[in-house]
């Protein structure tokens, strides 16, 4: 079933970063093992020494994929506008993942400087899909500023952690029933994104999980299967839980030895 | 005079324009593909690179594609 990114309709619910992987050609057949289609990308300064950027680059620009472009490193709304401005030229693209991190600790998104930054972004043009944390009332903000695409951490980047706080996140699906929620960072594991996908969230956004596996392409495929079947999940429609047990097979025409005399 | 390329100090030309400094730049470090440019932390568009003027102390962060998550 198809679903989409500011009218970009796309059939993978993964989106996948292109960082951290043993080498580019290894993120070349993870990022096609998990039949994403888009991918996340960066800038950096330009350091002549070091090549791996390219290579990474080249790769990137060989799969077709559609490109979203990170704002990592940025501390305020006037260093994202700069970055984002760059990443429009370089990539060609008005998508752009606004990061505006607040704590060096825990990299988390500072909730002032992100709503600052959304609604100049927006100004200008971009289509913005903002990584923040699960606070509804920031999500709902973001929303209303215009941005169609919300996307709530699920525990702080590179932890692994999986879903801290799973009823803020079904919360947030539940207040925001028109938006397009992406379940963005923390995920270590497969079932973690299955999780996100049968609260109904819309997509999955993620990078360490795969590319820190001992086989990142295996992981890659995995990611892909729980997210499917998170997805199916349920758009089948997942049963309400019951306090109390009931028997799935039939009582009637049970043994006669328990009738009651 | 002197201007920062990406925190290194560079002596430039003083009537060079910000199209010059970026080509002597390029050449000399052997830079390649595709990059984007603010000055003073202000996005400069390639479209205006050779009426951008610089002066001395100017900032110039000169960035490149990398992976990301």
């Amino acid at each position: 079933m198809t679903w989409s990114i500011y009218g970009t309709e796309l059939t993978n619910r993964l989106l996948i970063g292109s960082a951290l992987y043993p080498s580019p050609e290894i993120m070349s057949k993870a990022v096609q093992a998990s039949g994403s289609q888009v991918i996340t990308l960066s800038l950096k300064r330009q350091n002549p020494s070091e090549q791996s950027g390219a290579q990474i680059w080249q790769h990137i620009q060989k799969m077709g994929l559609t490109l979203l472009p990170n704002t990592a490193g940025c501390k305020s709304a006037d260093e994202v506008f700069t970055l984002a401005q760059m990443s429009r030229e370089i990539f060609d693209t008005n998508w752009i993942k606004l990061e505006v991190i607040g704590d060096d600790y825990n990299l988390q998104p500072d909730p002032i400087e992100l709503l600052k930054s959304a609604e100049q972004l927006i100004a200008e043009g971009f289509k913005v899909l903002p990584y923040c944390t699960d606070d509804l009332v920031i999500c709902q903000r973001l929303y209303d500023l215009g941005c169609e695409v919300i996307m709530p951490w699920a525990s702080p980047i590179g932890t692994g952690k999986g879903l801290m706080n799973p009823y803020n996140l079904e919360t947030i699906r539940m207040r925001l029933p028109d938006a397009t929620l992406i379940l963005d960072a923390g995920i270590g594991k497969p079932s973690d994104a299955c999780i996100a996908m049968e609260m109904g969230y819309d997509g999955v956004l993620l990078n360490s999980a795969i590319a820190l596996a001992d086989d990142p392409i295996l992981m890659a495929r995995a990611f892909a299967n729980a997210i499917e079947a998170g997805s199916q999940g349920y758009l089948a429609g997942i049963m309400p839980q019951r306090q109390t047990a009931h028997a799935s097979t039939p009582t009637l025409g049970t043994p006669f030895w328990h009738e009651q005399v | 005079m002197n201007v920062l390329i990406n925190s290194q100090e560079q002596t430039v030309n003083e009537s060079a324009c910000l199209a010059d400094v970026l080509a002597d730049y390029s050449q000399n470090k052997n830079i390649k593909g595709s990059f984007a440019v603010a000055l003073n932390a202000q996005f400069i568009a390639k479209g205006h690179y050779a009426q951008t003027t610089l002066n001395a102390g100017d900032k110039i962060d000169i960035m490149s594609p990398i992976a990301g998550g």
